[in-house]
């Protein structure tokens, strides 16, 4: 019950989301956005790519999540059964999936392409139109002058990731007027976040499953660690992720119909929104900061203190004493 | 099928008020005794219930997005902060249940979080209700109140009459639930509670005569209304010798049927306006093919679902709450 509501969920967030950045299926009357064709909107071809690599990543932070707590037992020298089926089970799943999900990101990419030239232009730091593209690998973005410092380019790739072609023209920021541009440096920064933290999640996935398919040793220690430390990358991802999407898609809320500050409520002052934003920070800071501590604490414990009493209580059928604290995270993720 | 979102807007509302209302008023209570074992005890009374309870309020800002965008919009617009502040009790209050019983030397923290969000999320209710009755400062269907516009002293004597309100619910559920100590404590608070209650009742009553506001004059208007306060007098009547006989059950059922009447009261007194005599609930509906297609989804599916869930936990968690050893 609890995964199909977190992924029910998660599919309305995202048909709500994904409408926004791709609006199809309605009709305009008097100012105000009538659906007129719901299938054309759940339906969207947008949906069902950012969907799916949604939930990959909800799955993937879950699988990190078991093989992080299974290499830190591990290291640790104690549960060894439940280590091995948690290593086991996390690292095999992330090595199937994270290819998946790599896949379904370059889909995304395609969509932004398709639909979001200035996102598009924007991520990949690409100011001036270009025929054949090259790749940013990486550089500074400086808007002011508008040109990037310090770049690392490698030529035809930007044409190829974009088309698939060695010869496409792709378009630069500077084609569109500057009130229509994105902010470049956070868009083009997370971006590269969001891949790095996949690679690395690859390398790691296949690494450690290929030796716990052969029942190697050789360097395994070294993984074991990499593995307990890479339980960040994937919240990092996923966070680096929607940083893109919603940074990058900027001045529009509705893409290319309506502004951000044309939909923002007339009234609003600078001050309630910074309250609110520093009252939820202090919330959010406060509780994930004890949460984060609180699951430390059951994972040092560790599984077996789940069938000791425990002070949760029984009558909270949510909250089963040990309840797996990586089922919470996976939901977490899920509904984001 | 506007007919139908309003009333199921009005089963929802009705329902978290009510469910969600006793069990705010235990954090309320919980504030007022520093007895550990009461406090355990207490919270067992409400944690397989409470978060199912929450879902209403969900249920109605949901239905409140999808089938009426417009007061959607003006009332989340209207009451930025208090929401805000609000949103941020319920999440302290949430968090307790768990987070009290894995800290260590914090649970003062959490502890406190639980009754201050309950307190605070029952006081902001009742601001935003008695803003309603006071009215808006709208103009052209548009909210011009600015940041502070939901603020009156009327709003505010109306968030801590709801904060009595909710208390009262709160000792009635426990008074059900609970034996010994618990439930004697809590049976003494409900004469009090209720004379608290209903002095606010009176108090409000004549403000509004004071200020003369325009939903007054609905009385005037539609006699037939007066059924509704006449309802929920004879249940106070109920609930008054519930007391007195010690009856276990029949204070939590009055005061949810005084909350009922008092529900009624208002609907039909702003009817046909959802935000009094600025938006009407035909202007706020969402445009037919919204509605129908909320109607195949939320309205055939997850409300029944969600109802027949809600009878299930009550069901299984009837009766008294069973005596749970020390540390469990």
């Amino acid at each position: 019950m609890v995964a199909l509501g977190t992924t029910f969920s998660a599919f309305w967030i995202m048909v709500n989301n994904s409408w926004m950045r791709a609006p199809v299926g309605y009709q305009l009357q008097n100012g105000i956005f009538v659906p007129t064709d719901w299938y054309a909107i759940i339906f969207s071809p947008v949906v069902w790519v950012r969907f799916p690599h949604m939930l990959i990543a909800a799955y993937l932070t879950g699988a990190f999540c078991v093989a992080a707590t299974g290499a830190w037992y591990r290291l640790r020298n104690t549960y060894a059964v439940e280590s091995a089926v948690m290593l086991r089970m996390g690292l095999y799943l992330a090595a199937i999936v994270v290819p998946l999900q790599l896949f379904f990101g370059h889909l995304n990419g395609d969509f932004v392409h398709e639909k979001q030239l200035a996102k598009f232009a924007a991520i990949e730091g690409r100011w001036h139109d270009e025929q054949p593209a090259a790749e940013v690998v990486i550089a500074i973005p400086d808007p002011v002058s508008e040109s990037n410092r310090f770049e690392l380019k490698i030529p035809y790739l930007g044409s190829l990731i974009a088309t698939m072609t060695l010869n496409s023209k792709e378009v630069g920021l500077t084609s569109f007027p500057r009130e229509e541009r994105p902010p470049v440096l956070i868009p083009f920064f997370t971006f590269r976040i969001m891949v790095g933290c996949g690679l690395l999640m690859l390398a790691i996935a296949w690494l450690g499953s290929f030796l716990l398919f052969t029942g190697r040793t050789y360097g395994q220690r070294l993984l074991l660690w990499a593995t307990f430390l890479s339980f960040p990358l994937p919240f990092i991802a996923t966070l680096t992720g929607w940083f893109t999407a919603e940074v990058g898609r900027q001045p529009w809320t509705v893409y290319g119909l309506v502004k951000t500050a044309d939909a923002v409520t007339p009234h609003l002052t600078v001050a309630a929104t910074l309250t609110s934003l520093i009252f939820f920070g202090i919330i959010y800071l406060l509780i994930f900061s004890f949460g984060t501590l609180f699951i430390y604490r059951m994972l040092k414990a560790g599984p077996s203190a789940g069938a000791a009493p425990s002070a949760t209580n029984a009558k909270r059928p949510l909250a089963l004493p040990g309840a797996s604290p990586e089922a919470e995270t996976v939901a977490a993720g899920g509904g984001r | 099928m506007i007919t139908f979102w309003v009333a199921v807007l009005a089963l929802t509302t009705l329902l978290y008020v009510i469910l969600d209302g006793f069990d705010l008023g235990v954090g309320i209570l919980f504030g007022f005794t520093r007895n550990e074992e009461l406090r355990r005890k207490m919270l067992s009374a409400i944690s397989p219930v409470w978060d199912g309870n929450e879902t209403w309020l969900i249920f109605t800002g949901t239905i409140l997005f999808g089938a009426f965008p417009r007061v959607y919009a003006t009332l989340l617009s209207a009451f930025y902060l208090p929401i805000t502040l609000m949103l941020g009790a319920l999440i302290l209050r949430g968090v307790a249940f768990e987070f009290r019983y894995k800290a260590t030397s914090t649970r003062w923290l959490w502890d406190l979080g639980f009754f201050g969000g309950s307190l605070i999320a029952s006081f902001v209710q009742g601001v935003a209700v008695g803003e309603l009755v006071e009215g808006l400062p709208m103009q052209d269907g548009q909210y011009v109140g600015g940041t502070f516009g939901w603020l009156s002293p009327f709003a505010c004597l109306c968030g801590i009459g709801l904060c009595f309100g909710y208390a009262l619910l709160g000792a009635g559920w426990l008074t059900a639930k609970c034996e010994g100590i618990l439930r004697a404590r809590a049976h003494a608070l409900l004469r009090p509670l209720t004379i608290g209650v209903f002095s606010f009742l009176a108090v409000a009553f004549v403000y509004a005569l004071v200020l003369d506001l325009r939903i007054m004059n609905r009385w005037i208007e539609r006699p037939y209304l007066l059924i509704f306060p006449a309802f929920g007098a004879v249940a106070a009547v109920f609930l008054v010798r519930g007391i007195s006989d010690q009856n276990d059950g029949q204070p939590f059922r009055m005061t949810a049927l005084i909350f009922l009447s008092a529900f009624g009261t208002l609907a039909s007194s702003f009817w046909p306006f959802m935000i009094p005599f600025a938006v009407t609930i035909d202007q706020a509906a969402a445009p037919p093919s919204s509605l129908y297609f909320m109607f195949w989804g939320a309205g055939l599916f997850v409300l029944p679902l969600t109802l027949t869930y809600t009878g299930a936990v009550y069901r299984v968690f009837r009766g008294k709450i069973v005596e749970a050893p020390e540390e469990y």
